[in-house]
């Protein structure tokens, strides 16, 4: 509103900053012409491949680091490393590596997500009471019972706020990945708003990536929870 | 006992050395392209070299850092203080700020260097958007925690408003001011780098993206491994000041 009102008064020039009604405006166009939902398909279906890649080799690796003690003592240090490294800063190095196409994007949404998997799924899989694995013991589980039924349930649910919290670095890292350089992505759509200085688009662009972000967010902690109440 | 501690500080070393070693000798043998994975041994004496080639660069990427703390704390803690202490302030700004705490803020790159231009002001601004929900949800719910006791004292003794703010009810939230700072930290070195990459015209982000178009890709790690060095080192003091205010609210 307040926006709206310093552009309507000439506090500010619209041509620059664009409006609100300005940026309302081209969502209405663009929501006729339906264009941009290709580029969000191209920017998730980046994510969840890499999403895909990054549960079905670390969930393994966690559980093994998580119940192996020596195995995480070698890969502590690399992992704070990893950890501490801002996904960001590879982004250059790998779009370079692996070129623009879709390729490069899921190598960036597999690092964003796989690390905090890594991390979480560990602590998950190292916490299981010992109190479980004795009782399911006495039961007569054998080693690969004590494993599928007591040891990977208990971890998933550090895995999914693993997910949670790489979902974040992917979906960052996949949109600088696509603002530097790429075919097809929701990145594409804010540099050609840019190049193309239409700050009304530029502006509805922004929100609708940034909403995409917080939907798929929130998506998420909505299935964090249910898993929650499903295995209590 | 001491020969257990050995035993672990060897199993550490062989986890950091081993990568490096593999990657060092698959890029003798020819597997690795030496172009685009430079062998460790070359990385490494680039990244010792870095700072005396691009000392400007280093002074540009720390002096953003460093603006970006210090008005994403400030204008964090003032925000978060507001936030706490009306409510109805809180009701309006309150899904504003849930909105930039989910969002990539990388989305608002663009908009920023059509809004700022070229220049230092895009990194910093990132930065503090990047980093500054975190301190101000945590500065509002440290600032909610205090009891009322210590705020009705605070008037008996007749403190005026912005002395009990000041005085009160700050130092009472800092433990919580730390937590969110040492989350939004990470964030705003994030914000600061992606700024950097596309409007700054230096600082170690420029140089990634310089060094990528020449190819040099010894020097592209090497300013990888100084981010990594620089994101250690922010973690690090900033785990260790969370711990120190930690204690000291226990007490």
């Amino acid at each position: 509103m307040v926006w709206q009102l310093a552009g309507s008064l000439g506090v500010v020039d619209p041509y620059f900053v664009g409006s609100p009604a300005g940026a309302a405006r081209e969502a209405l166009r663009l929501g006729v012409e339906g264009k941009i939902w290709v580029d969000v398909l191209a920017t998730m279906r980046a994510m969840a491949i890499g999403l895909g890649l990054a549960l079905v080799l670390g969930v393994p690796l966690s559980i093994l680091l998580g119940r192996w003690r020596p195995g995480w003592t070698v890969a502590e240090l690399p992992m704070v490393i990893l950890n501490a490294t801002p996904t960001v800063a590879l982004v250059p190095p790998i779009i370079l590596i692996v070129g623009i196409g879709p390729a490069s994007k899921i190598v960036l949404a597999f690092i964003g997500a796989f690390i905090p998997i890594v991390f979480t799924g560990r602590a998950g899989a190292a916490g299981v009471p010992d109190a479980y694995l004795r009782a399911a013991r006495v039961y007569g589980a054998r080693r690969i019972d004590l494993l599928l039924k007591v040891v990977v349930p208990y971890s998933l649910l550090a895995v999914l706020t693993g997910v949670r919290l790489g979902v974040g670095r992917a979906l960052t890292a996949v949109l600088v990945g696509e603002l530097y350089a790429t075919q097809r992505g929701l990145g594409l759509w804010l540099t050609q708003a840019q190049v193309g200085m239409n700050a009304d688009l530029l502006l509805f662009v922004t929100f609708f990536v940034a909403s995409v972000g917080v939907a798929l967010i929130a998506g998420l902690s909505v299935v964090d929870r249910s898993f929650a109440a499903w295995r209590s | 006992m001491a020969k257990l501690i050995r035993t672990v500080i060897l199993l550490r070393l062989t986890g950091l050395v081993a990568p490096l070693a593999l990657w060092q000798f698959l890029s003798w043998i020819g597997i690795l392209h030496p172009v685009f994975a430079p062998p460790p041994t070359k990385v490494l004496i680039r990244a010792l070299l870095l700072p005396g080639e691009a000392a400007s660069h280093f002074a540009i990427t720390l002096g953003e850092i460093a603006v970006a703390l210090i008005l994403g704390s400030v204008g964090g803690v003032a925000i978060g203080v507001v936030l706490a202490q009306a409510s109805r302030i809180d009701s309006v700004l309150g899904p504003v700020i849930w909105f930039v705490y989910a969002a990539p803020v990388v989305a608002f790159t663009t908009f920023f260097v059509v809004f700022l231009g070229v220049g230092p002001a895009v990194p910093v601004s990132l930065g503090v958007l990047s980093g500054i929900v975190f301190v101000i949800a945590s500065t509002r719910d440290g600032v909610r925690q205090i009891g009322d006791e210590l705020i009705k004292v605070g008037r008996v003794f007749g403190a005026s408003r912005s002395e009990l703010a000041l005085r009160i009810i700050v130092p009472a939230a800092i433990p919580m001011i730390m937590a969110g700072m040492r989350v939004g930290v990470g964030r705003m070195l994030v914000g600061v780098i992606v700024g950097e990459f596309f409007a700054s015209g230096g600082g170690l982000g420029f140089l990634i993206i310089k060094y990528g178009y020449e190819l040099d890709m010894e020097r592209v790690y090497a300013a990888v491994v100084w981010i990594v060095l620089v994101s250690l080192a922010l973690n690090g003091v900033f785990g260790r000041v969370e711990r120190i205010f930690d204690a000291w609210r226990t007490h």
